[in-house]
């Protein structure tokens, strides 16, 4: 069919309406555009440069914990773990050969690697996730002191100059490999190093990693992943040793590729990254090699604690509880024990070497007799003179009191009732002190039953008044007083109370807080900004009170007849007093093996020395040990040593002259 | 045979002539920038697209018209033919049957399906005498015509193309003269079919997770990672549009080109980049150049001859038309993604010829008088 020349009339509305759908439905794509551009264009342009901004944390490196001599306690440290994708790795078995050769694995550990590599390969999800095959491989550094290695050609393995162990250098010889391995890598991790573990768990502490509601909790203080102080100084001292993460602010692509925003224009000039804030390192008051010493005086022994206070200062030189176990998660470089037979592993436990028992309350016994001495002197009850008749017991309102010694100690004074710990001498002194007065010496002068202000939790323990019978026995009976004043019946006190009651006697008066950190430390610069002491009272006693005090402890030593004369040191004298509590228990959940330990009393000795010129107090506690004298006190005796011999300039004097007689008030 | 003459050049030629070159630069220039991004550099191969396709554009357009209205029955149920193959042995990409794979050369039946429904519609009804609005009886057969490619492109399964399928017949048969009661019909009948569609699954989940993502856009912020992934692209699409603004970020600037949130760029999301960087009165220019070819093609075929070169003209119009519409409509969120490529502007050589085919088409009906 044909048409007109220009067209058929017919179509000629047909193409108008063409026409305007045409204008239409481009006038909808031009509104859309305009609307997209112009109206939300800001927004959208918006969208595309902050968009794609990745922000990631850069964790702040966690503080060290050194002690006194800058010794590492607790450290971060980079460990390199070898892994591999069980996917990649058709012969398991040549892979493990090739690593034995190269002294990565052992026999144990090829094995185990080949069986694992071809379990994980049944599966078509597991074979490509990755499992280790060393953790912590051996680096440069001695495993043991973190010393450089010494390469010896002879041998091609690292020798330690400080300890001498040799080892290879795992890491190095793993990356040199690396091409020829193929499926392995090598990935690497912060853990929390604990170098002594066990000998400084308590003090130290642990850290592991937050939960989710912890998280919630801190309201963006804290993130998954990050680590906090469990126990220890690590928890007393977390946002020192924690610092301030830092954030890695950039353009992150489509494919996660890492894009430079400079040369593009926008918005990107205020974008920065912040470098984390490291934690400030902590110098402990520590010194590691008195408390190794307390360890192995306490290794014999089942249950107890040791604690060294510097008496001028307050500092902690010694804070160990027995026995003690490695704490937390990130302890992968402690081996572990070997031969623990069930039934030592279940005494161990019912031993709760959890419990840091420095810090827990329990009867001291004789070694409370010091405080109820100066309580006596103090109030008047007693002069310095007055002497009372041991006859071995003492009957007090029908109920007899029996000394410690049951023949009797005969007439006795104040320094013999110390230096022979004569129960009958107490009695009545405890009988004219009364509780209250007892009570207010002991406690609200000494601090004893009270919370120290020590860096960690402790639990104060009791010094008990007649109100507190009232309420909590629901009589006061004047016995209660005869009890209190040998340390028994109520009272409870913890090691480290005493050693700072015990400090305040001997350092003319000052109570000071028990501290464990010397110093914070920048870790950039290496400076110091020490703790300083803190006195948190100052009691007035009468040098002729104190000196009598001494005297009876000096004798308790070095005295022919004292409680802890086995103990006593020729060279250079130290004093102190003896403590036997009686604290007979009956726990039916306890290992059989242990009730007849149950029974036994619990020995303490709290010692000074020189006794000439006061610097060290220690006192020992062995839980159910027996008689403190011969159990406790050789412990505080090697202690008090070793800190002589790693002082030896400062006592050389004291070495060279003549026993304390000269210095002390001789009284009978 | 009778020969037919060759008409001088006319002015709406020569504007479908210049905006095609203008088109063409901008696309080289836009595929040209995005190497700065990717480093991928896709427009120099495109330049030997261009040459190929304009060299099927000359070829086609100066073919006798006869030629075509003869063969058009053979084309047409080749390409059917073509599509049914390629349900059979085409190469699967990306869970879809649309390529044949032959050596090195891919071959897409679609894209000449859509060709090949134009010259046997317009066969259909240049064949028919009737000058009345047609009903909706007499358009059984054409409907016949246009279902049967759209239902087998469905199947393998291409939404874009059977989308333009539709278009471009419902713009033949308007363009011829149907009845708008009749028109309304089958409107209605499309709308009822949608969601039968839908329910008996030859919409594929992939589709309609498409949709999903489309009618979840503007919405709130994605409830799970996978809706979040799922919503990427186009969301980027739309944060790349809209950050040109009214004059664009400029070449070597468009941050999401830049940082790839971009991943078809050269392809579907061409229209995506080009808008970042040239803002809204480049994107304004652009549909003025499409605009100006598609209007310039139909006035030649308003003044073609015969019945047949008219609406062979406006049926590869028509394929142009709807094929910028779908894309620029799916970039800017108007539609869900159907998957289809821009005419003249995105890479590659099936939508380059293709286009340049349809252009051909079109430029016959204005180049030849018809038959005496
Ligand atoms: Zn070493
Ligand atoms: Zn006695």
């Amino acid at each position: 069919m044909i048409r007109g020349l220009d067209g058929s009339v017919e179509y000629r509305a047909h193409f108008r309406w063409a026409l305007l759908l045409v204008l239409g439905v481009f006038l909808v794509l031009a509104v859309r555009l305009f609307h997209l551009q112009v109206l939300e264009g800001t927004r959208y342009a918006n969208l595309a440069w902050m968009g794609h901004v990745t922000r990631d944390v850069i964790p702040a490196p966690r503080g060290a914990i050194v002690d006194r001599e800058g010794r590492p306690l607790a450290v971060d440290m980079e460990v390199a773990d070898l892994m591999v994708v069980p996917h990649y790795l058709k012969e398991p078995a040549e892979a493990a050969d090739r690593l034995r050769e190269l002294g990565v694995l052992d026999e144990e550990g090829a094995a185990s690697l080949v069986q694992r590599v071809q379990q994980a390969r049944q599966d078509r999800k597991t074979r490509f996730w990755k499992i280790p095959v060393v953790r912590n491989l051996q680096g440069p550094r001695c495993p043991e002191d973190l010393t450089p290695g010494v390469y010896d050609p002879k041998r091609q393995v690292l020798v330690c100059p400080v300890c001498g162990r040799s080892w290879l250098d795992q890491r190095a010889i793993v990356q040199a490999h690396l091409h020829e391995l193929r499926g392995f890598s090598v990935q690497t991790r912060m853990v929390r190093w604990l170098p002594e573990g066990a000998l400084t768990a308590h003090a130290v502490g642990y850290v592991n990693e937050v939960n989710a509601q912890e998280v919630e909790a801190s309201r963006g203080a804290l993130r998954p992943g990050d680590v906090l102080g469990r126990t220890g100084v690590e928890k007393a001292w977390d946002r020192t040793l924690r610092g301030a993460d830092g954030e890695d602010v950039y353009l992150r692509s489509a494919d996660g590729r890492r894009i430079d925003p400079r040369g593009l224009e926008g918005p990107f000039a205020d974008l920065h990254s912040t470098p984390p804030e490291p934690g400030s390192d902590l110098v402990l008051t520590l010194a590691l090699d008195l408390q190794r010493v307390a360890r192995e005086a306490m290794a014999p022994l089942r249950s107890g604690a040791v604690v060294a206070l510097d008496a001028d200062t307050g500092e902690v030189l010694v804070l160990y509880s027995h026995p003690s176990r490695a704490m937390g998660r990130h302890l992968q470089l402690d081996r572990p024990r070997r031969g623990s037979s069930p039934e030592a592993l279940a005494e161990e436990g019912f031993l709760a070497p959890q419990v840091n028992k420095a810090l827990r309350p329990f009867p001291p016994g004789s070694t409370f007799k010091v405080f109820t001495s100066i309580a006596g002197l103090m109030e008047g009850v007693i002069g310095p003179d007055w002497k009372t008749t041991c006859y071995g017991s003492y009957l007090f309102k029908g109920r007899r009191f029996r000394c410690f010694k049951r023949s009797g100690h005969g007439e006795t004074g104040l320094i013999r009732a110390l230096a022979e710990s004569c129960d009958v001498y107490f009695y009545q002194l405890g009988e004219m002190l009364g509780m209250d007065a007892i009570a207010h010496w002991a406690r609200d002068v000494f601090g004893l039953g009270e919370p120290t202000g020590f860096d960690l939790r402790e639990y104060p323990g009791l010094v008990p008044t007649e109100r507190w019978y009232l309420r909590h026995r629901l009589s006061y009976q004047p016995g209660h007083a005869l009890n209190a004043a040998v340390g028994q019946g109520d009272v409870k006190v913890t090691p480290l109370a005493l050693a700072r009651a015990l400090a305040a006697v001997v350092n003319g008066g000052r109570l000071l807080r028990p501290h464990l950190v010397r110093a914070v430390r920048d870790p950039a610069t290496g400076q110091e900004t020490p703790i300083e002491p803190e006195v948190q009272r100052t009691i007035q006693i009468p040098d002729a009170f104190v000196d009598l005090v001494k005297r009876g402890m000096y004798d308790a030593v070095n005295g022919e007849k004292g409680t802890a004369a086995s103990a006593a040191l020729q060279e250079l004298p130290f004093a102190g007093k003896t403590g036997t509590a009686q604290a007979r228990e009956h726990r039916p959940d306890g290992p059989a093996s242990l009730e007849g330990w149950l029974t036994q009393d619990h020995a303490w000795f709290m010692a000074y020395g020189p006794a000439q010129r006061p610097r060290l107090v220690v006192v020992v506690f062995v839980e159910h040990g027996g008689f403190g004298g011969s159990v406790a006190a050789p412990v505080a005796r090697k202690v008090l040593e070793a800190y002589y011999a790693s002082r030896a300039d400062e006592f050389g004097d004291l070495w060279e002259g003549v026993a304390g007689e000269d210095l002390l008030p001789l009284q009978p | 045979m009778i020969s037919s003459q060759r008409r001088p050049f006319s002015r709406a030629v020569w504007t479908a002539l210049f905006a095609l070159l203008l088109l063409l630069v901008v696309g080289v220039l836009t595929l040209g920038s995005a190497a700065s991004y990717t480093g991928e550099r896709f427009h120099e191969t495109q330049l030997v697209w261009i040459l190929l396709g304009l060299g099927v554009a000359g070829v086609v357009a100066f073919l006798d018209m006869r030629f075509f209205e003869q063969l058009s029955p053979v084309f047409y149920w080749a390409a059917v033919l073509l599509l049914l193959l390629v349900l059979g042995f085409g190469k699967e990409v990306n869970a879809s049957r649309r390529w044949f794979s032959l050596g090195d050369v891919s071959l897409q039946p679609s894209e000449f399906a859509k060709p090949a429904l134009v010259l046997m519609l317009a066969r259909f009804f240049h064949g028919e005498r009737n000058p009345e609005r047609y009903t909706l009886r007499m358009l059984l057969r054409p409907l016949g015509y246009v279902a049967l490619p759209v239902a087998l492109v469905m199947m393998e399964p291409d939404l874009g193309t059977s989308l333009v399928l539709i278009a471009v017949g419902f713009s033949v048969m308007f363009f011829e003269g149907i009845r708008l009661r009749s028109f309304l019909t089958l409107l209605g009948v499309i709308l009822l079919l949608i969601p039968l569609a839908w329910e008996l699954n030859v919409i594929q989940p992939y589709q309609k997770e498409r949709v999903r993502t489309w009618l979840s856009m503007s919405g709130a912020r994605p409830a799970t990672r996978e809706e979040a992934d799922s919503r990427m692209q186009p969301e980027q699409a739309l944060w790349a549009v809209g950050s040109g603004g009214w004059t664009g970020r400029g070449s070597g600037q468009a941050i999401q080109s830049r940082l790839r949130y971009l991943p078809e760029m050269h392809n579907d999301y061409i229209f995506a980049a080009f808008a970042e960087e040239r803002g809204f009165f480049g994107a304004l220019g652009l549909l003025g150049l499409y605009g100006a070819l598609v209007v310039a093609l139909l006035v030649l075929a308003l003044r073609a001859r015969e019945r047949f070169a008219a609406l062979v003209c406006v049926g590869a119009t028509a394929i142009l038309f709807w094929q910028v519409v779908f894309n620029i409509g799916m970039v800017t969120g108007l539609f869900p993604v159907v998957g289809l490529t821009l005419p003249f502007l995105s890479y590659g050589g099936s939508s380059m010829i293709s286009s340049m085919l349809a252009v051909g088409m079109a430029l016959n009906a204005g180049l030849h008088r018809g038959h005496v």
